[in-house]
C-alpha cells in the first residue's frame, strides 16, 4: 500500500480519479527497472543505506512522487535479516562496564576523563565500540532478498495501490458487475468473506450489484474497514466488466467519490485460477432440463445464521410456482463447513436451502441425525437427479415459506 | 425459540429477537444479512433486558466464564485507592478513575480484577507499559499473563496489549474478556482507538488516566464507552504523601561560538534553499517537496545536509552534552532518566556516553532487562526518547533530565510523573535543558504552562 503522501489523484466535480500511470511508459519502465536493479544488487546492504540509495534515485527522477511510490512498494517486499546474535549481550556488557567506570569517577571529573577511562577498560577501541553498539537497529539490518517483480508488474502494483489508497478512508463501496461469469463471481464472493466484509447482493438481469461494507458499518462504530475494502479491491479486476464507486476522503475536510471501472489499468495480483464448474454439476443441469424445473447455476449468495455466507452450487426454480430451492454440496473434506452450516440453520432456519451431503460425512453419531434432517440429501459421490427430484417434490407439497 | 446472541467482528448479532420495543431499540435490522445487529459494547444492556423480560436466550457471543482469581501477594491499598475501588464497584464495575502518575493506578486495577473475577484485557499505550503490567499482574494474581503486541501473540485469560494491537485485534477477541481496562484512557477517544471499547462485549470496564481532559472534549467518549468518572484525585492533593515532593530546574545552554557559527551556516543554507524554491514546510506537501527538490542538484543536497546538521547541533550540542555530564556527576548515586525528542538524538548520546537506551526499537526482553537493572541500580542512567513518557513504573528514578522535547504540556507532566514515585526522604529533581538562540527555547516556554510545573518551579 502507499502512504497518503504518495497518493496521486485528481478531484473534479466531486469525483476522485487516481492518476494512473501507463504500464508501457518507457520512462517509468526504465526507472522501475533501475530501482529493481538497485534492490537486486543490494543484498547484504543495510536498510538505511538501501533506502537512501533508492530515495536518491527516486528524487532524481522527473516524476519523483511516482518513483517514491515505486520505492515504497519495493521496500515493502524486501526481506531483511533478524537482529545479529550476540549484539545485545555485548551491548549489555558494555553498559555494565560503563556504569562501573561512571560510578568510580572522582567528583568533578570531565567528560574527557570518563572517555579516557572507558578506552582503557574496554577490550576494543572506543570508536569501534561506539560503532558496533546498536548495529542491530532496524535501519542496520541487511537485505536478504525480496519478493521478485518484473518492472511491468511493479507498475501494475503501483496502479492498484493508487486505487487502494483512497479506499482506506472509505466505509463502503458499490460494485456493479456486468454479465459476469459464475466462477468469477464466486471468486469475488470468497474473497469478500476472506476480507471479513458483508454485502447486499442484487441481481439485475445478467448484472450483479454489490453494496460492500464491514459488518458494523450500519452502526455508529468508528471502525472504517478501509483496509479490508482496499484488500477487497485486489479481486475486483477478476471481473471482466465492472464499475466501482466509494465515498472517500480527498483531504481532511473534503469528501469525494472514488470512481473506477474495468477500463482503468488495474490488474489483480491474485492467482489467475478461477476454479471450475464440476462436470457432475453440468450433467445434473442437463438432467433437469424439462418442463417442471429450471436450474440456475449462478445463484445469489445466502446469509446464514449470525454471520455466515453461503454461495449455493445451484438453485432449482419450479416453473409453475416460481418457488426456488438452493442446493449446497458438502463433500467428504467439508466436515467442518457442514457442522458450521447445520449450526447456522439451527439458529436461523432457511427452508429454501437443501444440503447435499456425501455419505462419507454421515458416520458415527451424526449418521442418524443427518439421515432424518429435513434439509439434507445424502449422496455417494454426487447426488442423483432422481433423489433430488423426490426431495424437491416433497418440498413442493409443503407450504411455501414466507417470502418465496 | 430462544434468542441467540452472537459476536461478529466487533458487533453483537441476534438472528431473531422477542417482540420488545426496548430491546429492539438497542439493535438495528441489518438488511444486508437479515439479522439484528448492534455494537458489541451494548452486550451488557441487551443481556440485562433479556433477563428482565424473562426471555430464554442462548449466549453464543460470550467466550469467557468467571475466573477464580485471588491475590497471591496481598495489597494494602492507600486510602485513595480504596476509595476509588469502592466508587467503581458501586458504579457496578464501570467507570473512570483519574489519579496522578505514581498514585498506584496499576495496583488499583489489580484490586479491580481480583474483585470482578473475569478474564481481563488491559490496554496500554506502549510496549514498556505492556511488559510492566504483565510483571505486576503476574506477581499479584499468580497467573500467567498473556501479551499481544511487540511481536508477541500470546492470549491468556488475563492479557495485556497495546492500543495499536487492540485496534487490529478487537474484531477477533472482543468477546473473550469480561473486564476491559484502558490504561491512560485519554487515548481511547482517538477515532482509530475507539473501536477497542465499542467492539468489545466486556460488561465490566475501567478507565485509568492521570489527565482525562482532552482539548477536543473526548473525555465524553470515555464516559460513554467505559462509564462515568467515579473518582478523581489531583496531583497536589497527593504530593508529599503518596508522591515525592519535587523541584524543577531550567538550564539554558549557550551554544559555543564555533558550534553557533556552524549552526547559523547550516541553517542559512537550508532556509535559503527553501526560500529560493518557494517551499513552505508548513504546507501539507512542503516536506515531501523539500526532499524531492533537494535530491536534484548539488545545492539541494547541500541544503539537505544543512537541515540535518542544524538539527543535530540544536539537539546534541556539545554544550548540552556537557550540561548532561555535569548533572550525571552531580547525581552519581541517583537513578537518572534522560528524555530526548527523537531516536536519532538518543542513539547519538548512547554511543557518545555508552549509556543504555529504550526506544520503540528495543525488543521486549531487552527493555525488561534494562528496566530491572535500572531499578536495582546496576545501570543507574537510562536514556529514552518518547517511550517512557506514560505510566512506566520507574519508582527508583529521582532525577529526570529533559534534553529536548516538544511543546506538549501533557508529555511534560507525564515525564515529571516518572520521577515522582514516593520513597522515604525522596525529593525529585527535573532538569530541563534547552539551547538558547535556537528554535527550541520557544517550545520550552509552552510546555511549562501547567499547574504541576508552576507549583514545583
Amino acid at each position: 500500500m502507499l502512504t497518503r503522501d504518495l497518493l496521486l489523484f485528481r478531484v473534479r466535480e466531486g469525483r476522485l480519479r487516481p492518476s494512473f500511470i501507463k504500464r508501457e511508459d518507457p520512462e517509468l519502465l526504465a526507472i522501475a527497472k533501475e530501482l529493481i536493479a538497485e534492490l537486486e544488487g543490494g543484498n547484504g546492504q543495510t536498510r538505511d543505506d538501501l533506502e537512501e540509495a533508492l530515495s536518491l534515485r527516486a528524487g532524481a527522477f522527473s516524476r519523483p512522487r511516482i518513483a517514491r511510490g515505486l520505492v515504497k512498494l519495493l521496500v515493502d517486499r524486501a526481506l531483511f535479516d533478524e537482529a545479529t546474535e550476540g549484539v545485545a549481550e555485548t551491548r549489555w556488557e558494555r553498559f555494565q562496564l560503563a556504569a562501573r567506570v561512571l560510578r568510580e569517577l572522582p567528583p568533578g571529573a570531565t567528560l574527557e576523563a570518563y572517555e579516557a577511562r572507558l578506552a582503557e577498560a574496554l577490550p576494543a577501541p572506543l570508536p569501534e565500540v561506539r560503532e558496533a553498539l546498536y548495529v542491530d537497529l532496524p535501519g542496520h539490518r541487511r537485505l536478504l532478498g525480496w519478493e521478485a517483480l518484473t518492472p511491468a508488474d511493479l507498475l501494475d502494483r503501483y496502479n492498484l495501490a493508487l486505487a487502494q489508497g483512497p479506499l482506506l478512508g472509505a466505509r463502503r463501496l458499490t460494485l456493479r458487475a456486468r454479465a459476469p461469469e459464475l466462477l468469477r463471481v464466486r471468486k469475488l464472493l470468497r474473497w469478500l468473506k476472506f476480507c471479513r466484509l458483508v454485502a447486499e447482493v442484487r441481481r439485475d438481469g445478467e448484472d450483479w450489484a454489490l453494496e460492500v461494507e464491514g459488518p458494523g458499518a450500519l452502526l455508529s462504530l468508528q471502525k472504517k474497514y478501509g483496509l479490508q475494502l482496499a484488500s477487497f479491491l485486489s479481486v475486483v479486476p477478476v471481473l471482466e466488466r465492472w464499475e466501482l464507486m466509494a465515498e472517500v476522503e480527498a483531504s481532511a475536510r473534503r469528501r469525494a467519490v472514488l470512481v473506477l471501472d474495468h477500463r482503468d489499468p488495474l490488474v489483480s495480483p491474485l492467482p489467475a485460477a478461477l476454479g471450475h464448474i464440476p462436470a457432475e454439476v453440468a450433467t445434473l443441469a442437463e438432467a433437469f432440463e424439462d418442463a417442471e424445473w429450471e436450474l440456475d447455476l449462478t445463484p445469489l449468495p445466502r446469509h446464514m445464521g449470525a454471520a455466515g455466507l453461503c454461495v449455493p452450487d445451484l438453485t432449482f426454480r419450479h416453473k409453475e410456482t416460481r418457488r426456488e430451492v438452493a442446493l449446497e454440496l458438502f463433500h467428504a473434506w467439508h466436515a467442518g463447513a457442514l457442522a458450521r452450516r447445520l449450526g447456522e440453520l439451527r439458529s436461523r432456519p432457511d427452508v429454501g436451502l437443501l444440503l447435499g451431503v456425501d455419505r462419507a460425512l454421515a458416520r458415527g453419531e451424526e449418521r442418524e441425525a443427518l439421515e432424518h434432517h429435513p434439509q439434507v440429501v445424502l449422496f455417494n459421490g454426487f447426488p442423483s437427479a432422481r433423489r433430488l427430484r423426490e426431495r424437491l417434490a416433497r418440498l413442493l407439497s409443503e407450504p411455501a415459506p414466507a417470502g418465496t | 425459540m430462544a434468542t441467540e446472541l452472537h459476536f461478529d467482528c466487533g458487533t453483537l448479532v441476534a438472528p431473531t429477537l422477542p417482540d420488545d420495543a426496548r430491546l429492539r431499540a438497542l439493535f438495528q435490522k441489518d438488511a444486508r444479512t437479515g439479522v439484528y445487529r448492534t455494537e458489541a459494547w451494548r452486550y451488557r444492556e441487551v443481556v440485562l433486558r433479556l433477563r428482565e423480560l424473562g426471555e430464554p436466550y442462548e449466549d453464543r457471543a460470550r467466550r469467557f466464564e468467571p475466573l477464580a482469581l485471588e491475590l497471591k501477594v496481598p495489597i494494602e491499598p492507600f486510602p485513595h485507592q480504596r476509595e476509588a475501588l469502592e466508587a467503581w464497584t458501586q458504579a457496578k464495575g464501570r467507570g473512570l478513575v483519574e489519579l496522578p502518575t505514581g498514585a498506584g493506578k496499576t495496583l488499583l486495577a489489580v484490586l479491580a480484577i481480583a474483585h470482578i473475577q473475569r478474564p481481563t484485557l488491559v490496554v496500554v499505550p506502549t510496549l514498556d507499559l505492556m511488559a510492566q503490567w504483565q510483571m505486576v499482574l503476574g506477581k499479584h494474581l499468580g497467573v500467567e499473563v498473556g501479551l499481544l503486541g511487540g511481536g508477541v501473540n500470546d492470549r491468556q485469560p488475563v492479557t495485556v496489549t497495546t492500543y495499536d494491537s487492540a485496534t487490529a485485534q478487537t474484531e477477533f477477541h472482543g468477546n473473550c474478556f469480561g473486564l476491559l481496562i484502558c490504561d491512560e484512557c485519554h487515548h481511547l477517544p482517538a477515532p482509530s482507538y475507539r473501536f477497542i471499547a465499542e467492539g468489545s462485549l466486556a460488561p465490566y470496564r475501567l478507565g485509568l488516566s492521570a489527565t482525562l481532559e482532552r482539548t477536543d472534549g473526548g473525555e465524553r467518549v470515555c464516559e460513554e464507552l467505559l462509564g462515568p468518572r467515579v473518582y478523581r484525585a489531583e496531583i497536589r492533593e497527593l504530593q508529599g504523601r503518596y508522591l515525592a515532593p519535587y523541584e524543577v530546574r531550567r538550564i539554558e545552554v549557550q551554544l559555543p561560538p564555533e558550534e553557533k557559527a556552524r549552526y547559523d551556516e547550516a541553517r542559512a543554507r537550508y532556509v535559503g534553499f527553501l526560500r529560493k524554491n518557494g517551499i513552505s514546510l508548513s504546507a501539507p506537501e512542503g516536506w515531501a517537496r523539500f526532499l524531492a527538490q533537494s535530491q536534484r542538484s548539488d545545492e539541494g543536497r547541500a541544503a539537505y545536509r544543512g537541515y540535518r546538521e542544524q538539527k543535530r547541533i540544536a539537539l546534541t550540542s556539545s554544550a548540552k552534552v556537557d550540561v548532561l555530564w555535569r548533572i550525571l556527576l552531580e547525581h552519581q548515586g541517583d537513578r537518572v532518566l534522560v528524555f530526548t525528542e527523537d531516536n536519532e538524538t538518543v542513539y547519538a548520546l548512547a554511543r557518545r556516553l555508552l549509556l543504555p537506551v529504550i526506544t520503540h526499537h528495543t525488543p521486549v526482553p531487552e527493555r525488561k532487562r534494562l528496566l530491572a537493572a535500572f531499578a536495582s541500580g546496576e545501570l543507574p542512567v537510562l536514556l529514552t526518547s518518547k517511550v517512557l513518557n506514560e505510566g512506566v513504573d520507574v519508582p527508583d528514578a529521582r532525577v529526570g533530565v529533559i534534553l529536548s522535547g516538544n511543546g506538549s504540556v501533557r508529555e511534560h507532566v507525564q515525564r515529571l510523573g516518572r520521577i515522582l514515585r514516593q520513597r522515604p526522604g525522596k525529593r525529585a529533581m527535573l532538569y530541563e535543558v534547552c539551547s538558547a538562540q535556537t528554535a527550541e527555547s520557544g517550545i520550552s516556554e509552552r510546555r511549562r504552562q501547567h499547574s504541576a510545573y508552576q507549583e514545583g518551579a
